[in-house]
């Protein structure tokens, strides 16, 4: 051992020798990591499907730029069957603008159907780390059985991502994302962790709020694990907005400032989210609802119901309310429930799955009252659509729901008031990823005497899994424990199982 | 040893030469011993966020080396840096080098060097590796 009577930190580059010819970097010259916003996939198709990345050196600058400069950046792209890439499917280069934060959605073709492949990418001289991802099946075929798992509401403060890492080590082939992604609220001094800034209303500030969520490890992790499809809910603009009508003054905006909020708020979400070009927003709003076909085994219908919805009647909130069953107000839009009713009744897979956002089944409480931003607000709305799968002949509507931080399962009735009415359909509600914290943990149902229909409660948090086959979804309902500190194991809380050709839950 | 922002983690030891095992953070295994060199000594690890390893280590003998090399969560090298000799100068000796690996796999490096036989040592500092043959 040598003594160090004189000790020289020298800042050099290292320099690496051998078979594998791997650049010289100096360190003085040294280009920041820039992926540390993960990477993600996105919109399966048979023969293609999306990456995406967005680079961020510094994710946290409150110019939501993320530390990069005001130029184009070559980030290179690989596609493979293994993650060791030793061969390549597709590859290829493209440009990172800095008037897109950098963000980049490549839609990598000519792959196989129904194939699991792996990717990654490269961006001054850093690789970024290895997503997993699939295609869907083949028009006309069923491919593999489907574990899909559904999410919502990740309050940033409210706890650590504990359940979406667990989702990811269930290795799910398809994630859905069913809105409240992010919440745009400023911060709340003593939460398990905070926001930064204020209420998000700027470009920048949606952005910079993105970029912190997307920063979380286990987030990235689930994100990496399988392709996702996303839609919004209202926390991604700002909560309970219906349309282009606020829910209330907070903040005050003018209403040049609250159309540019909007404007904001789905640009970056585009941004941050992979989602195919064609969903890229245009002017002031963004085309979201779309179908994507899982083969024979099922359908998604990816639902919009913020942008198109008639404002929350009675003033919003728990009401008793005769306005509800009005035949003119829609959640979804008139053209959304077309098109809607027209592809279900296309009979395309044997699944047809409504991924959407709030409490579809009835749920009056004991004074008469219902959720006025949920589908009870919109009663007549309800009725068109369950109505118009049942004259469709439709086989197995199965709608999904996030937004109300608990599990439920419930029957949906083709009457409610009449609980020997025919069970026309099923709904699955994923409990909140952390919102609300860790929960009492309790399963009484609420309102059960009067809606007998609602089979299933929990006030914990998680996520759900289904396993899509041919003759049967399963679903489990997974909780952890805690998210208010690291490390909760996962538990399957309940499952159900829906048999085809039968809606409706059944206890395993 | 090191570990990462899941749990999962890797252990590096000297036993008649340098071995390292990955396990994942429920304390499974992810591959039996794995004998990275017969004639290394005072190893040291790091990992990423996706379970990737780097390690390093000093070749003692009259003329030390350092050297690193990196491993897949599975123990396998495809993709990763080949195990290989590290420093700026190889004459002289080259040791006591400690390794630390970001979430995103970024290498960092610090090994004493004494080159020119002086019996001074400097300590060097290597940044800029990424644990990726791409």
């Amino acid at each position: 051992m040598r003594h160090l009577s004189r000790r020289t930190l020298v800042l050099g580059g290292l320099a690496v020798a051998g078979a594998t010819a791997l650049p010289t970097r100096s360190a003085v010259a040294a280009i920041p990591y820039p992926f540390k916003l993960g990477v993600a996939s996105g919109e399966p198709a048979p023969d293609s499907v999306v990456l995406w990345t967005r680079l961020a050196a510094a994710p946290l600058n409150a110019d939501g730029h993320g530390g990069m400069a005001n130029a184009d950046v070559a980030v290179d792209w690989q596609v493979s069957t293994t993650d060791r890439f030793t061969t390549l499917v597709a590859s290829g280069s493209v440009t990172a603008r800095y008037a897109d934060a950098h963000s980049v959605h490549v839609v990598a073709g000519g792959l196989a159907a129904d194939a699991d492949y792996f990717y990654r990418f490269r961006a001054q001289g850093h690789v970024s780390p290895v997503g997993r991802t699939r295609t869907a099946p083949a028009a006309g075929t069923f491919g593999r059985d489907l574990v899909m798992a559904f999410a919502s509401c990740a309050h940033y403060e409210s706890g650590y991502y504990t359940a979406y890492r667990r989702m990811a080590e269930d290795a799910p082939g398809l994630v859905l994302h069913l809105g409240d992604y992010l919440y745009e609220d400023s911060t709340t001094a003593g939460s398990v962790r905070e926001h930064l800034g204020a209420e998000i209303v700027s470009l920048a500030d949606y952005r910079r709020r993105y970029a912190q969520y997307k920063s979380d490890p286990d987030l990235q992790a689930a994100h990496a694990a399988a392709p996702w499809l996303v839609v919004p809910d209202d926390h991604e603009v700002e909560n309970n907005h219906a349309t282009s009508t606020r829910a209330d003054s907070s903040p005050a905006l003018t209403a040049a400032q609250w159309t540019a909020r909007r404007t904001a708020a789905y640009r970056a979400y585009y941004e941050n989210m992979p989602l195919r070009p064609a969903a890229a927003p245009s002017g002031n709003s963004i085309p979201l609802y779309r179908r994507v076909h899982w083969g024979q085994l099922a359908t998604f219908h990816m639902l919009d119901t913020r942008q198109f919805r008639a404002d929350q009647a009675c003033g919003d909130g728990w009401k008793v309310c005769a306005d509800a069953d009005l035949a003119s107000r829609s959640l979804t839009g008139t053209a959304q429930e077309t098109w809607l009713l027209d592809g279900l009744a296309q009979h395309s897979g044997t699944w047809d799955v409504l991924g959407q956002q709030v409490f579809f089944a009835r749920q009056y409480d004991a004074a008469g009252a219902s959720s006025m931003d949920a589908w009870d607000g919109y009663r007549a709305s309800r009725s068109r659509i369950q109505q118009g799968w049942v004259q469709r002949a439709v086989r197995n509507p199965l709608v999904l729901t996030g937004d109300v931080h608990r599990a439920w399962a419930n029957d949906l009735k083709a009457d409610y008031a009449n609980p020997n009415s025919a069970t026309i359909g099923t709904e699955l509600v994923c409990t909140s990823i952390t919102s609300g914290g860790n929960g009492s943990g309790t399963t009484t149902i609420p309102n059960v005497a009067t809606n007998p229909h609602l089979r299933f409660h929990s006030d914990r948090r998680g996520y759900t899994r289904t396993t899509i086959s041919r003759t049967q979804v399963r679903a489990d309902f997974r909780t952890v424990a805690s998210v208010t500190e690291h490390g909760a194991a996962v538990s399957t809380l309940r499952s159900f199982v829906i048999l085809d050709g039968q809606p409706g839950l059944r206890a395993v | 040893m090191a570990a990462n922002y899941a749990g999962d983690f890797a252990v590096a030891w000297e036993s008649g030469g340098v071995w390292a095992r990955s396990f994942t953070a429920a304390g499974s295994p992810r591959h039996t011993d794995l004998e990275l060199a017969a004639g290394g000594v005072a190893p040291g690890i790091g990992i990423d966020d996706q379970g990737g390893v780097a390690l390093a280590w000093t070749v003692g003998g009259t003329d030390p080396q350092v050297w690193i090399a990196g491993r897949n969560p599975d123990g396998t090298g495809g993709g990763r840096l080949g195990a290989q000799v590290l420093s700026q100068a190889t004459a002289g000796r080259q040791e006591q080098v400690a390794i630390a690996v970001s979430p995103w796999s970024e290498v960092s490096l610090a090994y004493t060097d004494d080159n020119d036989g002086n019996q001074f040592d400097q300590i060097i500092l290597g940044t800029g590796v990424t644990n990726s043959d791409w």
